[in-house]
C-alpha cells in the first residue's frame, strides 16, 4: 500500500479508530492490531511475500530466545550466525542473485571460458532491505547483551512489521522501538497534530516535488543522448530533488503516522542539502541507515581508530556496502565509492566533525563562506547522484562527458520545458520553506503555529490544494526498490 | 482525542466534499465515454454498424455522416482485448447488427495495454467491462486512477477561456487543435519535424503481441461469421510522414495478415491508408484525421455502403 494512495487514506483512519477506541484497554490487543494492520498493509502489494516477513520474524525471535538461554560463546555465535545467514541469505537471493550470476558469466567469458547460465525471474520483495536490517539489529544487540530478548512474540512481530516504517524505513533499532511496544500508549493531542502536520509535509514533498521532478528526470536520463550538457545538468538537479522529496517525504509520513499511534521513530533526514561538507551530508542523509552501518559494521571493523590504511579501508568498505545495499548494480557501488573519495580527505585531515551544528544557526541567511561550502557540497552530491540514477556505469560516463561538452553553455531545452518551469518554481518555494524550518524536526513543524487559526488553516489548505493541483503523476517511492 | 477527531473531520470535510464534487463532475460531464455508452445502450435495437478500434477510428469516423445507424466505440489506446470485450458485452443485445468494422492499422497488432492501463477504469465505469480485477475503491474514484490526467482535464475543462470540446450525440469529439494546426499546416515544417516527433511513435516491435492479438482477432471474426455479421477490416488514412516511419518488418507482418484475410470472401477490406483524397489539411497530426478528414472518410464510407446496398438490391 502506498502512503500517497486512496487505499491508505481509508486504511489509516480505520486502524486509528480501532487502535484508540476498540483495543486501547489492552496493550497486547493493540500490538495484535498493529501486526494485523501491518500484514494487511504489506499484503496489499503481494500477500505471498508476507511469508518472508513471518519467517524472518520467527527466526530472529527464536534466535533471541536461544541467546537468552545460552551461555556458551560458541553456541551463542552459532545462533547469531543463523540469524545473519537467514536474513542476509534472503536478501542475497532476492536482491543480488542475478547480479552475481551475470557478473560471473561475464567474468568467465572475459577469461575465455564462456558459460551459459540463465538468470532467475525474481521479484524483489518490497522493503526487504529495511526489515532485514531491523531484525538483524535485534539479534546483534541481544548477542552483545545490549538488549534483553523478548518472549512476547506479538510485540516482536509488531516491531518487525510496524507498518509506518516497514517498507522504506526509518530503520529502527530494537533498543529504541521494541520497548515502546511494552509501554502503555496514551493519546497526546499535540503529538497527534504534530504527526498530521508532518504527514502533510511529507505528502507535499512526495507528490508535488518528487513526482514532478521524476517526470523530467526520467525523460532526460532515459534519452540523455538527445540532450545538451545544460539540459543534462537540469536532469541531474531534478533527480537530486526527486530522490530527496521522495525518500524524506516517505520518512516524514512514516514518522507522522507512527506518532498518531503513540510511537516515536528516529529521524531519518535533517536537511542534507544544507550541509557544508560531505561528512555533514552523511550525518543528515538517511540517518537510520548510515548509523546502522556505523554501529554494526564500521565500528566493529575498527572505525577510525586504526592507522591510515585501516581508516581508508574501513571508509571504502562502509561506503561501497552502503551503495550496494541500494541495489544490485555497479552504478550504486560507484556512487558509494565516489562518496568515499569525497569523505576520505575530511577524515584523514580530521575535519569530518567540523560542522556539527546547523548552518547559519539563529540567523536568517548564511554568510558567504557557509553559502559557498553549501553550494560546493550540493554540487558534489548532484554529481554523485548521476551515478546513482544512471542505468549503467557507461551511461553515467556518457552523461557526464556530455555535460562537460561545449553544449553545457547552451540554454537547456527539452519537450515539456513549460511544465518544468512550474516545477522549478515549486522547488524554489520548497527550498525556502525547508531553509526557514531547518532547525526543526521537519520544515513546517513551527510554521504558522503562532498564527491565528484561520490563517493557519488557510496554510494547510494551500498545501493540500498544491498537492492536488500541482501533484505529479503518481510514482512509486524510489526506496521501495531497495 | 475527541477534539482531534472532530478537528480532523472538520478540516477533511471540505476536501471530501470537493473530492466528491470532482468525482461527480468527471463522471457526468460529457466525455466521449459516457456519450458513446449512452448512445450505444439507448440504440441497441437500431444499430447496424459497430466500429471498433483505437484513436484512429475514434477520430476518423463520425457516425453523423453515415446514413445507416452506426456506433463508433473506438477509443484512444483501445487494443484488441478491449475491442473484443466491448463486442462480446453488447453483441447479443445488438438485434439489428449487420456489420462490424475492425481497425487494422500499422500499429494495431503489436500494441497491447498493460494490466495497469489507467483507461481500464473508464471501460469499467461506463461499459461495466472489468478486464483486470480492479480493487473496490478504484471503482469509486476516477480521479485517483490518474490524478495528473484528471487535474489537467479539470484545468482544461473549467478554464472559461479554453475552447470547449465539441462532442456530438454519437460521442464523436471535434478537437482539431494539434500539431498540424500549430504548425499552420506547413508541409515543409511538418516533414522536417516529423523525425523527432515520431521517434517513439508506435515503434515497439512485438511478435508475442502480434500473435496474441491475431488470436483475439480470429475469435472475434469467427463469432461474427457464426452470427452472420459481415466483418470489415478498415485501414484508416495516414499522413505520409507517419507512413515513412513504418518499421518494414512490422509492416510486412500486418500486410501479410491482411492479404490472407482478403482472400476470405466473407471479409471486406476498406483500405484508405494511402488514399490520395486525404490531404494535409484533413489531418490533425501524423496519424489522426481531424474533424474535416473524419467527415470526408465517413462520407466515403457512407457512399460505399450505399453502393453496396444498391448492388445487393439488383435482381440476380
Amino acid at each position: 500500500m502506498l502512503f500517497n494512495s486512496i487505499d491508505f487514506a481509508i486504511f489509516l483512519p480505520i486502524v486509528f479508530i480501532l487502535y484508540w477506541f476498540i483495543t486501547n484497554k489492552n496493550i497486547k490487543l493493540q500490538n495484535s492490531l498493529i501486526v494485523l494492520a501491518s500484514y494487511v498493509f504489506y499484503g496489499w502489494w503481494d500477500w505471498r511475500f508476507l511469508s518472508l516477513i513471518i519467517f524472518s520474524t520467527l527466526v530472529d525471535y527464536l534466535v533471541g530466545i536461544g541467546l537468552s538461554k545460552q551461555e556458551s560463546p560458541t553456541k551463542r555465535k552459532l545462533l547469531l550466525w543463523t540469524s545473519i545467514l537467514v536474513n542476509l541469505g534472503f536478501l542475497g537471493f532476492f536482491k543480488y542473485f542475478n547480479f552475481f550470476l551475470d557478473n560471473f558469466v561475464t567474468a568467465f567469458s572475459f577469461f575465455g571460458t564462456p558459460i551459459n547460465a540463465q538468470g532467475l525471474d525474481i521479484i524483489l520483495p518490497i522493503g526487504i532491505s529495511f526489515y532485514t536490517f531491523q531484525t538483524l539489529s535485534y539479534s546483534i544487540d541481544v548477542y552483545k547483551r545490549k538488549l534483553e530478548p523478548t518472549k512476547d512474540f506479538v510485540a516482536f512481530s509488531a516491531f518487525v512489521s510496524f507498518f509506518p516504517q516497514l517498507v522504506a524505513g526509518p530503520i529502527e533499532r530494537a533498543t529504541d522501538l521494541l520497548p515502546q511496544f511494552f509501554k502503555k500508549r496514551t493519546f497526546d493531542y499535540s503529538k497527534a497534530v504534530n504527526g498530521m502536520r508532518q504527514i502533510l509535509w511529507g505528502l507535499f514533498k512526495k507528490i508535488v516535488i518528487a513526482d514532478n521532478c521524476a517526470e523530467y528526470a526520467n525523460q532526460i536520463f532515459n534519452n540523455s543522448s538527445d540532450y545538451s550538457g545544460s539540459t543534462l545538468v537540469l536532469g541531474a538537479l531534478f533527480f537530486t530533488f526527486q530522490i530527496y522529496g521522495d525518500f524524506s517525504g516517505y520518512s516524514d509520513i512514516a514518522i507522522g503516522t507512527a506518532r498518531l499511534f503513540g510511537f516515536k521513530l528516529r529521524r531519518n533526514f535533517n536537511y542534507p542539502y544544507f550541509s557544508r561538507d560531505i561528512a555533514e551530508f552523511w550525518r543528515r542523509w538517511h540517518i537510520s541507515l548510515s548509523t546502522w552501518f556505523r554501529d554494526y559494521l564500521y565500528i566493529p571493523l575498527g572505525g577510525s581508530r586504526g592507522g591510515t590504511w585501516m581508516k581508508i579501508r574501513n571508509i571504502f568498505i562502509i561506503f561501497i556496502i552502503s551503495g550496494f545495499w541500494h541495489g544490485a548494480n555497479w552504478t550504486f557501488i560507484a556512487w558509494g565509492a565516489l562518496n568515499a573519495f569525497y569523505f576520505l580527505p575530511l577524515l584523514l585531515t580530521g575535519k569530518n566533525r567540523n560542522n556539527l551544528d546547523t548552518i547559519a544557526q539563529g540567523k536568517v541567511w548564511p554568510n558567504i563562506k557557509e553559502f559557498s561550502l553549501m553550494l560546493l557540497t550540493f554540487a558534489l552530491t548532484v554529481f554523485a547522484w548521476i551515478f546513482f540514477r544512471a542505468n549503467s556505469i557507461g551511461h553515467a560516463f556518457s552523461y557526464i562527458s556530455e555535460i562537460l561538452s561545449p553544449s553545457f553553455f547552451s540554454a537547456p531545452h527539452f519537450s515539456g520545458m513549460a511544465g518544468a518551469f512550474t516545477t522549478v518554481i515549486l522547488i524554489t518555494f520548497f527550498i525556502l520553506v525547508e531553509w526557514k524550518g531547518r532547525e526543526d524536526q521537519y520544515a513546517i513543524a513551527q510554521l504558522g503555529t503562532r498564527w491565528k487559526p484561520p490563517i493557519r488553516y488557510a496554510m494547510y489548505y494551500a498545501i493540500i490544494f498544491a498537492i492536488f493541483w500541482f501533484g505529479g503523476k503518481q510514482q512509486e517511492f524510489i526506496y521501495f526498490q531497495f | 482525542m475527541k477534539k482531534f477527531i472532530i478537528k480532523t473531520f472538520l478540516i477533511s470535510l471540505p476536501i471530501i466534499l470537493i473530492g466528491i464534487s470532482i468525482e461527480l463532475f468527471i463522471s457526468f460531464y460529457p466525455n466521449t465515454f459516457n456519450t458513446k455508452a449512452k448512445y450505444l445502450t439507448s440504440n441497441l435495437e437500431n444499430i447496424e454498424i459497430l466500429f471498433l478500434g483505437s484513436s484512429h477510428i475514434q477520430d476518423g469516423i463520425n457516425p453523423e455522416f453515415i446514413d445507416v445507424p452506426s456506433a463508433n466505440v473506438a477509443y484512444a489506446q483501445q487494443d484488441y482485448q478491449l475491442d473484443n470485450a466491448l463486442y462480446f458485452k453488447y453483441i447479443d443485445r445488438l438485434k439489428n447488427i449487420d456489420k462490424v468494422v475492425i481497425e487494422l492499422d500499422y500499429h494495431s497488432l503489436e500494441e497491447k495495454n498493460d494490466q495497469d492501463y489507467f483507461g481500464l477504469l473508464w471501460y469499467y465505469r461506463y461499459y461495466d467491462i472489468n478486464l483486470d480485477d480492479f480493487k473496490a475503491y478504484n471503482k469509486l474514484t476516477m480521479f485517483y486512477s490518474n490524478p495528473k490526467f484528471f487535474t489537467n482535464y479539470l484545468k482544461r475543462t473549467l478554464n472559461p477561456f479554453n475552447e470547449k470540446n465539441r462532442i456530438n450525440k454519437f460521442g464523436f469529439m471535434g478537437n482539431d487543435s494539434d500539431v498540424f494546426k500549430r504548425l499552420n499546416f506547413d508541409e515543409k515544417i511538418i516533414a522536417e519535424t516529423s523525425i523527432k516527433r515520431l521517434k517513439n511513435r508506435h515503434t515497439s516491435v512485438s511478435v508475442a503481441n502480434f500473435k496474441s492479438n491475431k488470436e483475439i482477432l480470429r475469435s472475434l471474426i469467427e463469432d461474427c461469421w457464426e452470427r452472420n455479421i459481415q466483418v470489415i477490416i478498415l485501414k484508416t488514412p495516414q499522413y505520409v510522414t507517419y507512413r515513412n516511419n513504418y518499421n518494414l518488418e512490422r509492416l510486412e507482418r500486418r500486410d501479410h495478415l491482411i492479404d490472407s484475410l482478403s482472400t476470405i470472401r466473407k471479409i471486406k477490406i476498406w483500405d484508405y491508408e494511402e488514399d490520395e483524397r486525404f490531404g494535409l489539411t484533413d489531418f490533425k497530426n501524423d496519424d489522426h484525421l481531424n474533424s474535416k478528414g473524419a467527415e470526408k472518410l465517413s462520407k466515403i464510407i457512407n457512399e460505399e455502403l450505399k453502393n453496396e446496398r444498391k448492388l445487393s438490391t439488383l435482381p440476380k
